[in-house]
């Protein structure tokens, strides 16, 4: 394995990838691809769930459970 | 370099496989669509018996129905490397190098204020690897639940065989390579 050149790859690969790019790549595979405020109605109503424990709380994907106890977005910088 | 793999299937494949190579296959669990291999690793047995193995657990029909096949072959193959195209899972660097391909991979595509519905599986990750940066060889470690294991219950995060991957087989894999390593019946 050529590591530097998987670095220099993926550098390339960040630097050129065109809005949209990933999105159709990951339908392709079969992924439904949703607009991240379209998954905050979803968010909701599970947060309506009153008495559930937070344990109980379903993963939601990009989503963290912070020490306040609201669920809050891992937005990159 | 040169990888010896182990490549377990239904002997009915064998002439096909001698005569026109090996076909990739989609795979959704190990390390993504490929030609897969045992290779030598961390596996308790002789990587030649993990591929016997694998191979007559295939055979397996379904509770109370027959056996899909009864014979089985392990092909026996040296696989010349690029190490320009290989990623290595089995080492640090290259583990590392692919979490940081797939943190930033999910994060571009928050910034564009998209998420995905389900969990994202490292084998996608990889088929998206392989379109992007051009790997054609992946090396990696993976538990594979055998027959044994079912029989003895076990569900296990640790991996317990060490696997290769190999894509665009009529260039990576010569034919004249390929030879039988053993075959038998599966009772």
């Amino acid at each position: 394995m050529n590591y530097e050149l998987l670095k220099q790859k993926m550098d390339k690969f960040f630097q050129e990838v065109k809005p949209g790019q990933i999105a159709a790549q990951l339908q392709r595979m079969g992924y439904k691809v949703v607009d991240i405020e379209e998954s905050k109605v979803c968010l909701e109503e599970v947060k309506s769930i009153s008495s559930l424990h937070v344990n109980e709380l379903p993963d939601i994907p990009g989503m963290s459970f912070n020490n306040a106890g609201e669920y809050s977005y891992a937005m990159a910088a | 370099m040169i990888i010896t793999g182990y490549h377990g299937t239904d002997a009915a494949n064998l002439k096909g496989i001698i005569a026109d190579g090996f076909l990739e296959s989609e795979n959704d669990t190990w390390l993504g669509n490929a030609v897969y291999f045992f290779v030598e690793g961390i596996s308790a047995l002789d990587c030649s018996a993990d591929a016997a193995n694998w191979a007559k657990d295939q055979s397996y029909g379904g509770y109370g129905k027959p056996k899909k096949y009864h014979r089985y072959v392990v092909l026996e193959t040296d696989i010349p490397t690029d190490d320009d195209l290989m990623l290595d899972l089995t080492v640090r660097d290259g583990a590392r190098w692919f979490n940081d391909f797939r943190r930033k991979y999910l994060e571009q595509l928050r910034r564009e204020g998209k998420m995905v519905q389900g969990e994202v599986l490292d084998s996608h990750i990889l088929n998206a690897i392989r379109e992007e940066i051009g790997i054609e060889f992946v090396k990696g470690e993976v538990y594979i639940r055998f027959g044994k294991d079912r029989i003895d219950r076990i569900h296990s995060r640790i991996a317990n065989v060490t696997i290769f991957a190999v894509n665009n087989p009529n260039k990576n894999i010569p034919k004249n390579n390929i030879k039988v390593h053993s075959k038998g019946n599966i009772l």
